[in-house]
């Protein structure tokens, strides 16, 4: 059993059967009969007499999937990986946290220091890239416990920016 | 022809478009290169090219002393500047003058003239374009502004004398919000100008943003182009543009044409450039500003006449007079551009640099494609966001737009976030479709949340829930139907592959 989430909302998918190329799969209930194959980058599926090609990136749990222009950001989970992000949703967000950068950049300004309070909403880092400038948010009340970057550095992706606590 | 080899101070897709130009009309072409840059398309694609420092801008695009010295070096007789970067700055076509390079693009006088918002409106008035009312004289007294505003009446628009690019705007709507306003322009405006003057105009409701390519030579002789619309702006920034309008017929084309060749007799144009206005909901026509650059959405403009507008802008700067009469001007259909700009629709347009690890471009009749991307190459975090343009041509709008659909549908971009999904979007507004537009439309389309087709969500679940057990080696993917030997199979399960 998997759970896929676009966007906001969630989908069960469960694979049933597979016989050469071709997949039983039960989808919120519904069975869909897939013959799917692959090129070198991309895949192409029919289903039910139906054409589909699509084109995936896959990073992690994150299914980056294109049909005919239509562009889908996917998160996939195991029934194991659900169970444990329902859990520490329980515990709350009262832990510290980590925020990460969503885009590469350069630091711009660091507006807060280790030990300051802060809260939510509140500037604590400005990110540029191409010419416009992001303000990265405190995501909640409480103290920075670490700030990982300093002033001018160059950033990638889903990089530690600060802890707060 | 006196120029036989180009350097373009510019990268990416402008970059190659105008090396495309020089490479038919048999000029030798000179890239300059930023550290980053090394790999880039315009390095391979033109026939020489010298790095020109750090990647920050400032340290490579926008030192005129290095592009001057390398022009030299190269025996390069001239330079284009692209859009962007030193293409609307007097001082570089200076420099070009003192080095003896020809510079493609207008003289110093006339882009001095038009760089400054109050300096441009007065010419423009006392030549008899229509401007928008307002203030001739730039304001630093807020008393006298106070007086102005109550005559022309609110709305208004303050915008700071020196200004561009959105910088120093705001709309004032009443003499409440004037002092606040004033006070935060002028601050802005010395900020990002080192100039605190401001100005006036009486704020046009529900505007369209209509544009006029003109062509005007050395000896005197212009040309006026059928208008651009490009109205569907976020950020004050254009995301996509057409030719012709819907809103303007051919009366009013001739009398835009004309006020726009006017303006750049008025200012001593010598080059291609813009002339934009403003276009009330009573089809009246305001002069608001002139390019004096080529713009990104020349193609449109070629598309719909058929003419290479950065070849007539070489010949122009290599002295030769204009040899096309106005009459041989004609709208051939319609045309539309999409700008692909590397940034997340999805999430205020915020920007996306990274690698490109797939790309697949469309084709097909009436496609043109200028991008500045290639499979597996980096698009960089310091400059502009755009990374190509997809231009479709139809024999009327609706094909045009049909076309354009069809050839987002088949263009891929994988690794980074762009706007094709936010093109389809737009491209399938009932308001646009009908040519219901203006400048507020972008805002209007995000706050309207479209469902994707339901069918395809569900495509694509189960194309993520059936990869994810690939990836976990529980299945094999095969590449035919007729199979997958026991053998091939065991092995993808093994990750031998």
């Amino acid at each position: 059993m998997y759970y896929v989430k676009i966007g906001n909302k969630e989908k069960k998918i469960e694979i049933l059967e597979q016989s050469g190329t071709v997949f039983d799969v039960e989808l919120d209930g519904k069975l869909y009969r897939v013959d799917f194959v692959k090129a070198e980058n991309s895949y192409s599926l029919i289903v039910d007499g139906k054409s589909y090609e699509i084109d995936c990136n896959i990073a992690g749990n994150r299914y980056d999937i294109w049909i005919r222009g239509n562009y889908f950001p996917i998160s996939v989970l195991t029934e194991a990986q659900k169970r444990l992000q329902l859990s520490k949703k329980k515990k709350g967000t009262g832990g510290p946290q980590i925020v990460e950068t969503e885009m590469p950049g350069k630091i711009v300004s660091v507006k807060k220091n280790k030990g300051d309070t802060v809260k939510k909403g509140e500037t604590v880092i400005v990110l540029e890239a191409m010419k416009m400038q992001n303000e990265i948010l405190s995501p909640k009340d409480g103290t920075i416990e670490e700030i990982y970057v300093k002033d001018a550095q160059i950033v990638e992706a889903s990089e530690k920016l600060f802890k707060v606590k | 022809m006196k120029i036989k080899k180009i350097l373009i101070a510019n990268r990416s897709e402008i970059a190659i478009r105008i090396a495309r130009a020089c490479r038919e009309m048999g000029i030798k072409t000179v890239a300059v290169y930023s550290e980053i840059d090394r790999n880039s398309l315009h390095v391979r694609y033109m026939d020489e090219a010298y790095f020109i420092g750090a990647s920050p801008a400032s340290e490579s695009y926008l030192r005129i002393d290095k592009i001057i010295k390398l022009a030299k070096k190269s025996g390069a007789d001239a330079i284009h500047p692209g859009y962007g970067f030193l293409a609307e700055n007097p001082e570089f076509v200076e420099e070009c003058d003192k080095n003896g390079i020809i510079f493609i693009g207008p003289s110093r006088d006339s882009m001095y003239l038009l760089g400054n918002k109050t300096r441009a409106r007065a010419r423009m008035k006392a030549a008899g374009v229509p401007i928008v009312a307002g203030t001739i004289e730039p304001i630093k007294d807020y008393e006298l502004l106070e007086n102005e505003a109550e005559k022309i009446g609110y709305p208004i628009m303050l915008k700071a004398a020196a200004g561009g690019g959105g910088k120093g705007i705001r709309m004032v709507k009443s003499q409440a919000e004037l002092k606040s306003a004033f006070d935060i322009a002028t601050s802005e405006a010395k900020a990002a100008f080192g100039d605190d003057a401001v100005y006036i105009e009486k704020a046009i409701i529900n505007p369209r943003h209509v544009e006029v390519q003109i062509a005007r030579d050395n000896y005197g002789n212009v040309l006026w182009f059928p208008e651009r619309e490009c109205s569907i702006q976020r950020r004050h920034q254009k995301v996509l543009e057409e030719s012709p309008s819907v809103a303007i017929d051919d009366n009013l084309r001739k009398r835009i044409g004309e006020a726009a060749a006017k303006a750049a007799e008025a200012a001593g144009y010598n080059s291609v450039g813009t002339v934009e206005f403003l276009l009330d909901e009573e089809r009246n026509f305001y002069f608001l500003e002139v390019n004096t650059r080529l713009q990104v959405e020349h193609p449109v403009t070629e598309m719909v006449t058929g003419i290479d507008l950065v070849k007539l802008q070489i010949e122009i700067a290599d002295n030769k007079a204009i040899e096309l009469n106005q009459d041989d001007i004609k709208i051939q259909a319609h045309a539309i551009e999409c700008r692909i700009y590397a940034e997340d629709p999805e999430k205020n347009f915020m920007p996306s640099p990274g690698k490109v690890v797939g790309l697949r471009t469309p084709g097909g009749i009436g496609v043109r494609n200028d991008n500045g991307v290639y499979e597996g190459a980096i698009i960089p975090l310091f400059y502009d966001p755009i990374i190509g343009k997809l231009i479709t041509w139809g024999s009327d709008r609706e094909q045009a737009i049909e076309r354009m659909k069809r050839a987002l549908s088949e263009y891929l971009i994988k690794g980074i976030k762009t706007t094709i999904s936010f093109h389809q979007k737009v491209l399938n507004d009932k308001d646009f479709i009908e040519g219901n537009i203006s400048t507020g439309f972008v805002n209007r389309l995000l706050e309207t949340k479209a469902e994707p087709d339901r069918f395809y969500y569900d495509i694509a679940a189960i194309s993520a829930a059936i990869l994810s057990e690939f990836n976990r080696s529980r299945i094999a993917i095969g590449n035919t139907q007729s199979g997958i030997s026991n053998w091939k199979s065991l092995a993808m399960k093994m990750g031998l592959r």
